[in-house]
């Protein structure tokens, strides 16, 4: 759970930055954080379950 | 004597370098620099967060004086660290975050949260600068 959280913690982190950073408009920064913390978890959900059934 | 007059863009450009350096040394100065508190207050803390939550998980601080022990990595891994500026610099004088925890479960979150602090910090004194020289609005 720990491990979980602190993915989601610096997901949020990031993709605050980056929609700060990249878009100049407030409803478009807040649409490309979304997509961004989205893609972060979705990613790691999936390498993480990907993982799971590797034999490492 | 020809007296050299400065011109609105030397100034600007100046400002912007200032807003960059600043923004580098202390992460969020270069925004509250160029009056932009809420950004630079917002992005700051950001930075602040990751590199608190980065020491508070056993992270450990990358440089010269773990050569011996991560090789050349440590100067890869030390740049990287050493985009929070003062924090960086000043963990290292006070012997903050140099003790390698690697029997910590956490440990390695650790070093990656410091590490992309201070990627984040570089990022956001090049975002200073565009700001400064009136590149972004």
């Amino acid at each position: 759970m720990k491990h979980l959280f602190l993915m989601v913690a610096f997901a949020l982190a990031v993709s605050v930055v980056f929609g700060v950073t990249g878009r100049e408009e407030p409803r478009a920064r807040l649409f490309y954080g979304l997509k961004i913390f989205a893609e972060f978890i979705g990613i790691g959900l999936a390498l993480g379950w990907l993982l799971y059934w590797l034999p490492l | 004597m020809a007296q050299r007059i400065e011109t609105g863009a030397e100034k600007r450009a100046g400002t912007a370098w200032l807003a960059g350096w600043l923004a580098w040394v202390i992460p969020g100065s270069g925004y509250l620099f160029l009056g932009r508190v809420g950004r630079g207050l917002l992005l700051g803390v950001v930075v602040y967060l990751l590199y608190a939550i980065g020491l508070l998980l056993g992270g450990h601080l990358y440089g010269p004086h773990n050569v011996d022990e991560a090789g050349l990595l440590a100067y890869v891994f030390g740049l990287c660290d050493l985009g929070s500026g003062l924090l960086y610099l000043g963990s290292l004088w006070g012997g903050i975050g140099l003790v390698d925890q690697a029997s910590r479960a956490t440990a390695e979150y650790g070093n990656i949260f410091l590490m992309v602090a201070g990627l984040l910090n570089y990022l956001l004194a090049l975002d200073a600068f565009d700001l400064g020289v009136g590149r972004k609005a």
